[in-house]
């Protein structure tokens, strides 16, 4: 029951985090900032427009669907809300799939921004997803564990502090930061993948991705600090890459595939060397 | 060959006033670029027509809202000599004074523009930052932010003191160190550079084929400045004479790089102005002037390159005029540049040249009375006449 209450608040949590986030990025840029609550009432606005939607039945269904892996997130992390132990590769699988899901969106929109949105994701996915589930996988080789249940170990970042490293690394990409914010980057494709969205798709679209955002900032908390630091850490790291994003002038030669590669090569040795994974 | 025909504008977020650019595409390579435009067309000419110089001026200082003095300018540089007009000294330089401080603000604000433009949000807020001390001091010294409307024929509406002398030199003291750390980050970081190198060129033959202006030539390698080569009002003064920056890659960095250092210049004629201006002198009232029928023509330096003014005069009202701003020279090679880039690299390559779209927009024939308007792609390809 508790679960179930705790699964619910997440959802405004998540609204609230994305408040905080503007008003980070705000303060790193000089500028008062929107009120704290703006992003509820972006979405109230969104809900109440006109509907006007181009009749193509896979382009109306993706909101709902993006909507129904963010929900279903919730379900199985960090507390199993449904009663059943689902195996970590899930969520990685979730996660993947709400991405793909997206391109299916963009391509049927017909518009030309959605089209190079889908062929600049596809793109970026071919990188950062194997990378997502390797460290995934490290993670819970390293708990010797396979469900998020019987995770316990804490303040993995001492044991496995290249892992960890990765692992902020890739969420870059997951939380679409300058420079991974290419399907999105309004000044050649206007919107991306959202460009032929309005009014109640646009606001569906828009909490899909603003529960998948908390889910990283609950993820990233979860592997590398341990389950009782998940949702205390989860602010903290979405302030760390609201700071990230406005300084991306600085970092930005950094994060680039070389990284991931020698990171996760790294990682492995790191791990085969301590005796943590057998080969 | 199939190409994909990808739209940008006639509203885009990357375009800040409406222009159509139709790229034809192969893959995300561009193949071929086509440009309308006639999108936001003011009628400023029409406006000024059979007016007195007066209010024609007015029309005339609302041609633009970040250079409006250089419009004032080459509109006074005409038609002053035509009433038979010198106004003193202290004008001239208080004029210049506007005038540069409208180059440091238009050129801030385009290196802000830039930054956005590769998803640098923060670098486009710092230099907005700095622009807004630029706008305080425009407030202090002609009581307006953005449209000073500060000249009058023959004199200016006010007179700068000390107070207001000070005040603007306290305010480029406050801005220069920080001017001085954002141009050190647009030449150095790679960002910037890995994307603003090899992109847009123009080499020095295309920009002399196409008769380009401003930064946008100088960064090419051409020595053109009006300032320099047709000395006016208070550049014609010795001790002010402009240094023009010059660089010869002709991609968008040099571009960048022009226009962060003609800021330092003008920076450094503001304060040699200042330093001429004399604080206690008073100058002239407004009076009303005659101006003798004819034609004349003026030209000046705006912050995108040369602007020019035709004037009429008839019976002491304006007759015809005619306004070329620099934007119309420039945007002429969008279709040759764009070709063989990325899609990428468009809002780049378009924002390096700084185009001003709604005060250009004024290319229209009349012709058996029905109205038809030449876009800038025929004037470049030539129109073909029944």
């Amino acid at each position: 029951m508790i679960e179930i209450l705790y699964a619910l608040l997440l959802i405004p949590g998540a609204i609230i985090i994305e408040g905080l986030r503007r008003k980070t990025v705000a303060r790193m840029h000089n500028r008062a900032g929107p009120p704290l609550l703006q992003p509820f009432y972006d979405i109230l606005k969104l809900l109440g427009k006109e509907k006007f939607i181009y009749e193509n039945a896979i382009f109306s269904l993706v909101p709902y669907l993006a909507l129904f892996c963010s929900f279903f997130m919730l379900l199985i992390f960090p507390f199993s809300v449904i009663g059943f132990d689902f195996d970590f590769l899930v969520l990685g699988y979730v996660f993947i799939l709400q991405d793909t899901i997206y391109i299916f969106g963009a391509l049927a929109s017909r518009s030309p921004f959605g089209m190079y949105a889908s062929v600049r994701e596809l793109l970026l996915m071919l990188g950062y997803e194997i990378t997502f589930i390797i460290v995934l996988c490290l993670f819970f080789y390293n708990a010797g564990v396979y469900s998020f249940q019987n995770y316990d170990v804490e303040f993995a970042f001492a044991k496995i502090p290249i892992v960890a490293l990765l692992a902020i690394f890739t969420a870059f990409v997951i939380l679409r930061i300058t420079p991974y914010d290419v399907m999105n980057a309004e000044a050649e494709i206007g919107a991306g993948f959202f460009s032929e969205y309005s009014g109640t798709p646009l606001a569906i679209l828009d909490i899909a991705e603003l529960i998948k955002n908390l889910m990283t900032y609950i993820l990233l908390g979860f592997l590398i600090f341990g389950k009782t630091y998940a949702l205390i850490m989860a602010p903290i790291f979405m302030i760390f890459y609201a700071i990230m994003l406005t300084s991306s002038a600085r970092y930005s030669t950094l994060v680039t595939a070389k990284t991931f590669i020698i990171l996760a090569i790294l990682a492995f040795v790191h791990l085969i060397i301590s005796g943590s994974l057998a080969v | 060959m199939h190409t994909t025909i990808y739209p940008i504008g006639p509203q885009h977020p990357s375009l800040k006033e409406p222009i159509f650019i139709k790229l034809h595409v192969d893959g995300s390579r561009i193949i071929k670029a086509e440009f309308n435009l006639g999108y936001a067309h003011r009628g400023v000419e029409k406006c000024s027509e059979g007016y007195l110089l007066d209010s024609a001026l007015h029309a005339v200082q609302r041609t633009c809202g970040i250079c409006s003095q250089c419009h004032s300018m080459a509109f006074l540089r005409t038609v002053e000599p035509m009433a038979n007009i010198q106004p003193p000294t202290k004008v001239y330089l208080q004029r210049l004074v506007i005038a540069e401080l409208e180059r440091i603000h238009s050129h801030l604000l385009w290196a802000g523009i830039m930054a956005h433009e590769i998803g640098l949000d923060t670098l486009f807020m710092y230099y907005l930052k700095q622009r807004e001390h630029v706008l305080d001091a425009f407030d202090e010294l002609t009581g307006n932010r953005v449209h000073h409307s500060c000249d009058v024929l023959g004199t200016m509406k006010r007179s700068f003191g000390k107070k207001e002398i000070d005040f603007l030199l306290e305010k480029l003291q406050t801005i220069e160190p920080e001017i001085t750390e954002l141009r050190r980050v647009m030449e150095k970081n790679e960002v910037i550079v890995s994307r603003f190198k090899k992109h847009g060129m123009i080499t020095k033959k295309l920009a002399t084929e196409l008769g380009l202006v401003g930064p946008v030539a100088r960064a090419s390698g051409i020595n053109y400045d009006v300032r320099q080569n047709d000395p006016y009002m208070a550049y014609a003064i010795k001790e002010l004479k402009v240094k023009p920056v010059i660089r010869t890659e002709g991609d968008a960095w040099a571009r960048s790089i022009v226009r962060c250092d003609e800021v330092f210049e003008s920076m450094r004629l503001i304060r040699k102005a200042c330093e001429m201006i004399d604080p206690n002198e008073e100058i002239p009232k407004k009076k009303n002037l005659f101006a003798k029928d004819g034609s004349g023509f003026g030209r000046v330096e705006a912050p995108r390159g040369e602007n020019f003014h035709f004037v009429t005069i008839k019976n002491n009202k304006i007759a015809r005029l005619k306004l070329r701003t620099p934007t119309l020279a420039n945007v002429l090679s969008y279709s040759r540049i764009l070709e063989n880039e990325s899609i990428t690299d468009v809002p780049v390559i378009v924002m390096s040249l700084d185009p001003c779209i709604s005060c250009m927009e004024r290319v229209a024939v009349i012709k058996n009375k029905k109205e038809e308007i030449w876009t800038s792609h025929e004037l470049f390809e030539g129109k073909k006449h029944d």
